[in-house]
């Protein structure tokens, strides 16, 4: 496995973490190196898992959320 | 622009300036990841729907007064915002955990506490309860992680800052993690 690219630099890369840099090092190191792909597609196919896990609240939660919303509007001058 | 194109500061933005539809758009966004994450941390369906209205009515007071800072992180934000209040719950319903972090509070310690009786008035329907089935078979500190940055949008720097360890050790937990959920679903011949 390429020495210069650690595992834990891997996490940082799927989860948008690196410098441009890092990620053109890390590109680079999955295209020649098999190991570090395939410990890559592993931890790709976990976070797929934990990207299917989503939940919705109910409609009528969220009705009341932008109906507070909407009674109490932020005023003007508090722009950004 | 589509609206779903539209970073969040600058839905923001347009909220403050009265358009009531980018909030919405906001809410939307962010409402199922949210909601997820405070279900992961409560265990019940009505308890997290209770705490998703309390956390957008307070985004809502913050910014209707001027206190949204993090012109560049909106759900981060919300996200520490959930974090606070499922905290404050468990303190007002005294069920403080045993095992403390830096900031005193262990949130996996709590997710033990709820399962008892919460767990009879909980609905849950096949989904949720393979999640958790599933979530629940990491170690705690990795099953920490996988919330704090994939539910909570924390970088690994703010975890570790959160959790009192090193990044390496945040990064080395979240690589585990991925690692053994792969296997539990495998093993177990589990879809998600």
């Amino acid at each position: 496995m390429t020495k210069t690219i650690t595992q834990d630099n891997l996490i940082r890369f799927m989860y948008g973490e690196t410098t441009p840099e890092e990620s053109s090092l890390i590109e680079e190191a999955l295209r020649s190196d098999w190991e570090l792909k395939e410990l890559y597609e592993t931890l790709q196919e976990g976070k797929a898992e934990l990207d299917k896990v989503k939940l919705s609240p109910r409609k009528e939660v969220v009705d009341k959320i932008l109906r507070y919303s909407k009674d109490n509007a932020p005023m003007e001058e508090h722009s950004l | 622009m589509q609206a779903n194109t539209i970073p969040d500061n600058k839905l923001v933005q347009l909220y403050l300036a009265g358009d009531e539809s980018a909030f919405a758009e906001l809410v939307n966004r962010h409402k199922d990841r949210i909601y997820t994450y405070i279900y992961l941390f409560v265990r019940d369906t009505y308890l997290a729907e209770d705490l998703l209205q309390e956390t957008f009515i307070k985004v809502v007071d913050k910014l209707r007064t001027g206190k949204y800072q993090e012109q560049n992180k909106f759900l981060p934000w919300v996200s520490r915002m959930a974090y606070n209040l499922c905290i404050d719950y468990y303190r007002r319903d005294k069920r403080m955990p045993k095992v403390t972090t830096r900031d005193g509070f262990d949130i996996f310690s709590v997710l033990k506490f709820s399962d008892g009786s919460a767990e009879d008035r909980m609905i849950e329907d096949q989904f949720a309860t393979k999640v958790r089935r599933i979530l629940d078979e990491l170690p705690a500190e990795q099953k920490e992680v996988v919330i704090l940055r994939h539910y909570m949008d924390m970088n690994f720097r703010e975890i570790a800052e959160m959790t009192g360890v090193s990044i390496n050790t945040a990064l080395g937990r979240m690589r585990y993690a991925l690692i053994n959920l792969r296997k539990l679903i495998e093993a177990k011949n589990i879809s998600i």
